[in-house]
């Protein structure tokens, strides 16, 4: 592995990416929806905490406290379990970017050189990799950070007290969030291997998510608590097939099938 | 002079559809070689396969003594290679697209950006090096990828159609560099269906169409089967079966005065002039006529209709 050829891969996909508008706007569309939404559930249960229905609802989903309002208890409630829906930001976004890994280079017929070149397929997939991780995980923790600002600047009057971060959305946001966005970047890299068309490979890679928003909604509707040894179990779940789907990437990156195999 | 490209029976199928076979042929150190052939001849798989980027999957081949089937790293180090797209990334300024490539092939920056100035310069691109090579005309983006293939010093150089859509003084500059690449020392294989620019700028070519159809010197190929034009006091006709009883003659046509005799061998004009002398004639001048490499390529490939298939 010669990290001089990483790191020109990495600095030419960042290159084009920050030179993409298009591509910025929307990688910071599903995040900025995913920081808004919940500002606005959480606003709506703090404007009257002590409404009816608002009671009801807490009442409802069993996070009723004592001696805290019930809208502020709701509060809470959505700051904390917001985190399984958050994740599917840090496992969405690589996907944006990693569809063009092959796939766009084959579109757009720069391929070719890029395969006559020296660098491996290692080089190239791990230069590519890190270009659509590092990105997606820092765009994740910026809106984590506005997140955590909006979600206390509301909680705060009700509760005297910062909600988020907590342990498990730190925890889940340090070790996760890269291992999610490893994951959907894996994903939309062996797909991209194999297909010429980086649209479709957009669109089944953004499949690799639905697990991801069924795990976020469920946990959001029910409101059930899945805790920091949840989220531990899940980082070393995701670690094991963040391997496996790396190494297919690797094995499906091979420069004939590549160069010969259209569609 | 070592041969720097040994192919020996080299094939490459895949699946039922054969693209290449039985490819025996030499190119030597430091010479131009031209690489001929219709659309899906196999100059790109061919190409492909030197460069290590497929796999043959018959016969064998070296490339600067590297095979071709396990050496791929250490090949695609040593070769250039100007695909026939330029491939260059638009968003990218010239310089970002040449420093990207110096960064893949590990040229020390220092050497990269001497290079760098090198070429952007000998191209005519140095003022317009910052800017996105989406911006470029045909021309530029073509002089841009020649560039890129030239950037980590190959010693051997395949260059596909690095003409194609260049102005004349464009294509003139590429010529002259790759005349200068020539004279460095590297070994280029040229593949081209601009007849003229491989003439000009090739000693020996192969003509392809999955296998080799011809293998020389353009100077052979193109004396091969010459023809002579024969003028003479009286009319040709009688003369015409005189002619064609001298052995390498092909055909002979009559036109007025004129006789013009093809010949498989162009050694035997003396024993031609010596049999219509003998047989009367009173020549009055004998003028050889040169084929254009354009002829010899038609013939040896046969009619449109089959070239097509």
């Amino acid at each position: 592995m010669r990290w001089g050829r990483v790191r020109a891969v990495l600095r030419k996909e960042l290159l084009e990416l920050v030179g993409n508008r298009g591509l910025l706007a929307s990688l910071c569309a599903l995040p900025a929806i995913m920081t808004v939404v919940p500002w606005g559930i959480a606003w709506s249960y703090a404007y009257d905490p002590n409404d009816v229905a608002v009671r009801e609802i807490a009442r409802y989903y069993h996070v009723l406290q004592q001696g805290v309002l019930p809208g502020a208890s709701l509060v809470e409630a959505t700051a904390r379990q917001w985190l399984g829906l958050f994740l599917v930001t840090p496992m969405f976004l690589p996907v944006l970017i990693s569809s063009q890994a092959v796939a766009g280079e084959k579109e757009k017929r720069t391929i070719e050189p890029l395969l006559a070149s020296p660098a491996s397929g290692a080089e190239i997939l791990l230069g590519k990799s890190l270009a659509a991780v590092i990105p997606a995980t820092l765009i994740t923790w910026l809106f984590f950070a506005l997140f955590s600002v909006g979600m206390d600047f509301i909680a705060r009057p009700l509760l005297h007290r910062l909600v988020v971060p907590d342990a498990t959305w730190l925890f889940a946001m340090v070790v996760l969030a890269p291992l999610l966005a490893l994951l959907g970047n894996a994903i939309a890299v062996a797909i991209s291997a194999r297909l010429s068309d980086p649209r479709l490979t957009q669109q089944l890679a953004a499949l690799c998510v639905m697990p991801g928003v069924g795990l976020g909604v469920t946990q959001l509707v029910r409101f059930s608590e899945l805790g920091i040894s949840f989220y531990a179990a899940l980082a070393v779940a995701v670690a094991i097939v963040d391997a496996g789907v790396l190494a297919l990437a690797a094995r499906l990156f091979d420069r004939e099938r590549i160069l010969t195999r259209w569609g | 002079m070592s041969a720097a490209i040994e192919l020996e029976q080299l094939g490459k199928r895949f699946g039922a559809f054969t693209a290449l076979s039985g490819v025996t042929l030499q190119v030597q150190e430091g010479e131009v070689f031209g690489l001929l052939g219709p659309n899906g001849a196999g100059k790109t798989t061919l190409t492909r396969i030197l460069c290590g980027l497929i796999a043959p999957t018959d016969g064998s081949a070296r490339v600067l003594g590297f095979d071709v089937a396990s050496s791929g790293e250490a090949l695609r180090s040593a070769v250039g290679l100007l695909t026939e797209q330029p491939g260059l990334y638009d968003r990218l300024s010239g310089w970002e697209n040449l420093m990207y490539f110096a960064g893949l092939y590990s040229v020390p920056r220092a050497a990269a950006v001497e290079r760098l100035e090198r070429y952007l310069r000998l191209f005519g691109l140095w003022e317009r090096r910052l800017e996105r090579a989406g911006t470029y005309s045909k021309g530029m983006r073509q002089k841009l990828a020649i560039a890129r293939a030239l950037l980590h010093a190959p010693r051997v150089i395949f260059l596909d159609e690095p003409t194609s859509g260049l102005d004349p003084q464009a294509a003139r500059a590429v010529r002259d560099a790759v005349a200068e690449l020539a004279r460095e020392g590297r070994t280029i294989v040229l593949c081209s269906h601009n007849l003229d620019e491989v003439e000009r700028l090739c000693e020996n070519v192969a003509v392809l169409k999955r296998s080799v159809l011809a293998l020389a010197k353009v100077a052979e190929l193109r004396r091969g089967r010459a023809q002579v034009d024969i003028a003479l006091q009286a009319d040709a006709a009688p003369l015409c079966e005189q002619a064609m009883r001298v052995p390498g003659v092909a055909k002979a046509l009559p036109t007025g005065s004129t006789l013009t005799v093809q010949l498989d061998d162009p050694a035997a004009i003396p024993e031609l002039v010596a049999a219509l002398v003998q047989a009367g004639a009173r020549i009055c001048a004998v003028v050889p006529q040169s084929r254009a490499l354009e002829d010899v390529y038609l013939e040896l490939l046969g009619t449109p209709g089959e070239r097509a298939s």
